[in-house]
């Protein structure tokens, strides 16, 4: 194993210019991500998760958007310092992403093969007969039946689960070596979720890929990810392995999604129990830290006297928390809990 | 898993159709459409064959036989003017044979130039934004606020009375000469109005085109074209253009239309093509200035002209209804 990671980025900030002012969209995110291994990022709407993976391919509308600091480090070479064509090289090529939506992600007037072979002509250089092949064994490879004839098909014939199929066929057309796959799942319905999730592990285990998988959905991430991380408000207030984090969560604001996902063997008829309030507005961020108006460990004079720094708690778990909050912490407010 | 996949995934047998197959068959099944599609296609034929069944030459000039009413027969050879003649005896129904084709080429070549500049301004507008976009949409508002027909009879009689004012390559002149089957002084001057049409008339393409854009460009597939690492220019020419073109297409046939109509426009106030290359609209200039005497005169070029405009909006609208997949053609049914 390598000693560097594949991709490290360092104190990220990324900005957005609306007529109301500057939206922080991501706020000083150092993460890093190692060969092979599946990096969850969670988060709720807005929270920046998918500007920071939108980032990493430098595809920040901009205007609007502009990428204000920090370094991404992939395989050594700072991704943000790379001329356009050179990033261009890196795009689909060595890194892929694989969208949301497959029902729009698909050019409609084209042919799904001339969909997939368009990044093996754009990297590979392949000839048109080669691409062809290889296209097929992609189409296979994402289980996809009579592939060859189904090259020819147009977007509009295929399902949205098959289509999320094409998708993943055609990120990984080249062979990353880190696939990012924005909310892969979240417009497809629970069965096929699993199949598409079950075929994202298959092939990462198959090709070595390092997979960074961006979601709303705990459950997603408890199937798939190696480490968690949760963002909230543009900032990493969470970090560590997957087993930990759903066990001994130390961040009040992941202790609040997890106690808010509801279970099979709940009583019945009891109610949701969701995190009071909504999350900050990202134009006038004070510093403070960003989730204690939601807070249920609030302390006045500490959570909104400085902005908490992601904190070691356990071996290769870090929470942004003053304070040693677990699962197990009583929910009194006012109560000191000692630092 | 895959076992699964295959037996509820299986494609239904059917037809592997492209959007432009699909569209092309419901052009077809509008009835409308295709019959003034044949009736173009016959009155442009028609006048291709004009040099061996015009009944006489184009510019043969008679001053024994002026203003002969339809269907009457030559006072000195007792020759047979289907459609009459003009103020100096030029057979009328030879002419419109001619200036069918030159009419009808006349208007393509306009409405293609027009929808191609207002296509790639629009294109370039709508997809780069910023100061692209600026410079574009500025010019085209600056060259909308002219008062369109004043400069635009300017332009051409200026450009006629000194056709050196601005050099037109040799292969443009060519091409008229070639479409229209006029001789090469003529095509040069025909060439003018060309030019002068068009410069004056992309900004509604333009417009139409960078709106089209501007919705093409936030679709998520572009995005993920840009992820795969696609180029601005390969984005543009593989997923922007194509998507955009359906409007792009609708609109080519009305500007078809409106240039047919336009040049007769030009023609009858003088300014339009010049006496003897006839057109539709320069023989209803002479005719009008004749009508009070001879009333049937303007109706020899007026209805095939009247006819022909029609055709092309038919067909515009054949084509939108067929790219317009929620239109129901004559209770035919669904379609793919």
């Amino acid at each position: 194993m390598a000693t560097s990671p594949l991709l490290s980025v360092e104190h990220l900030e990324v900005q957005f210019k609306t007529q109301d002012g500057i939206v922080r969209a991501v706020n000083d995110v150092t993460f890093h991500v190692d060969r092979g291994e599946t990096l969850g990022i969670v988060g709720e709407s807005g929270s920046g998760k998918s500007v920071t993976a939108m980032s990493l391919m430098r595809l920040i509308p901009n205007p609007p958007g502009k990428i204000a600091g920090g370094r991404v480090m992939f395989d050594g070479e700072d991704l943000l310092q790379l001329s356009e064509p050179d990033m261009r090289h890196i795009r689909g090529n060595r890194i892929a992403m694989i969208f949301q939506d497959p029902m729009t992600s698909l050019n409609p007037v084209l042919t799904i093969g001339r969909q997939i072979t368009e990044s093996l002509e754009l990297h590979m250089k392949l000839s048109n007969r080669e691409a062809r092949r290889r296209a097929v064994e992609l189409l296979q490879m994402v289980g996809i039946p009579s592939a060859d004839r189904r090259l020819d098909d147009y977007p509009h014939q295929f399902s949205g689960g098959m289509r999320q199929r094409v998708m993943i066929a055609m990120g990984l057309s080249c062979n990353p070596e880190l696939l990012i796959a924005d909310e892969p799942t979240t417009a497809l319905d629970v069965t096929i979720q699993a199949q598409i999730l079950e075929l994202i592990k298959r092939l990462q285990h198959e090709l070595g890929t390092a997979v960074i998988i961006i979601t709303h959905d705990l459950g997603v991430v408890a199937g798939m990810a190696d480490r968690v991380q949760v963002m909230y408000a543009g900032r990493i207030v969470e970090e560590g392995p997957t087993s930990e984090i759903f066990a001994q969560p130390r961040m009040p604001y992941t202790i609040g999604l997890l106690r808010s996902i509801p279970r099979l063997d709940d009583e019945q008829g009891r109610k949701l129990n969701p995190i009071r309030g909504l999350p900050p507005d990202l134009i006038n961020l004070p510093q403070i830290c960003p989730f204690s108006p939601r807070c249920d460990y609030f302390q006045a004079g500490q959570c909104d006297a400085q902005v908490p720094p992601l904190r070691d708690v356990a071996p290769d778990h870090r929470a942004a928390c003053l304070f040693d909050i677990t699962l197990e912490t009583p929910v009194t407010a006012g109560d000191p809990v000692s630092a | 898993m895959t076992t699964q996949v295959i037996a509820v995934e299986q494609p239904v047998e059917r037809p592997v159709e492209s959007q432009w197959s699909i569209v092309r068959r419901r052009f077809l099944r509008h009835r409308m459409a295709v019959s003034s599609l044949i009736l173009l296609v016959v009155l442009f034929g028609a006048s291709l064959l004009a040099p061996w069944i015009a009944p006489f030459p184009r510019d043969a000039i008679d001053l024994n036989a002026q203003f002969l009413a339809p269907m009457s027969r030559n006072p000195a050879t007792g020759a047979l003017h289907i459609l009459g003649t003009d103020h100096i005896g030029r057979d009328l129904f030879t002419r419109v044979l001619y200036s069918a084709r030159i009419s009808l080429m006349l208007a393509v070549l306009v409405a293609t130039l027009t929808s191609v500049i207002g296509a790639i301004m629009g294109l370039l507008a709508g997809y780069y934004l910023g100061w692209v976009d600026t410079l574009i949409t500025r010019s085209l508002e600056f060259i909308s606020t002219f008062p369109f027909l004043t400069i635009l009879l300017i332009l051409t009689s200026l450009l006629l009375q000194s056709p050196d004012l601005i050099p037109i390559p040799g292969a443009f002149i060519a091409l008229i000469q070639y479409g229209t089957g006029v001789p090469g002084d003529e095509a040069a001057s025909l060439a003018l109005i060309v030019l002068a049409l068009a410069v004056l008339s992309w900004t509604g393409t333009a417009r139409l085109m960078r709106g089209m854009v501007l919705s093409v460009r936030e679709q998520p597939f572009i995005e993920s074209a840009r992820a795969l690492g696609a180029s601005n220019r390969r984005i543009i020419m593989r997923h922007v253009l194509p998507n955009s073109l359906p409007p792009l297409i609708v609109d080519y046939t009305l500007a078809i239309n409106g240039v047919l109509v336009l040049e007769s426009a030009l023609s009858f106030l003088g300014y339009g093509v010049q006496d003897p290359t006839p057109t539709w609209g320069n023989i209803l200039a002479i005719a009008e200035s004749n009508m009070l005497n001879h009333p049937w005169m303007p109706l020899v070029p007026g209805i095939p002209l009247v006819i022909a405009a029609l055709a092309v909006n038919f067909v515009g609208d054949g084509i939108r209804d067929a790219f317009d997949p929620r239109s129901v053609l004559g209770g035919a049914g669904a379609t793919g």
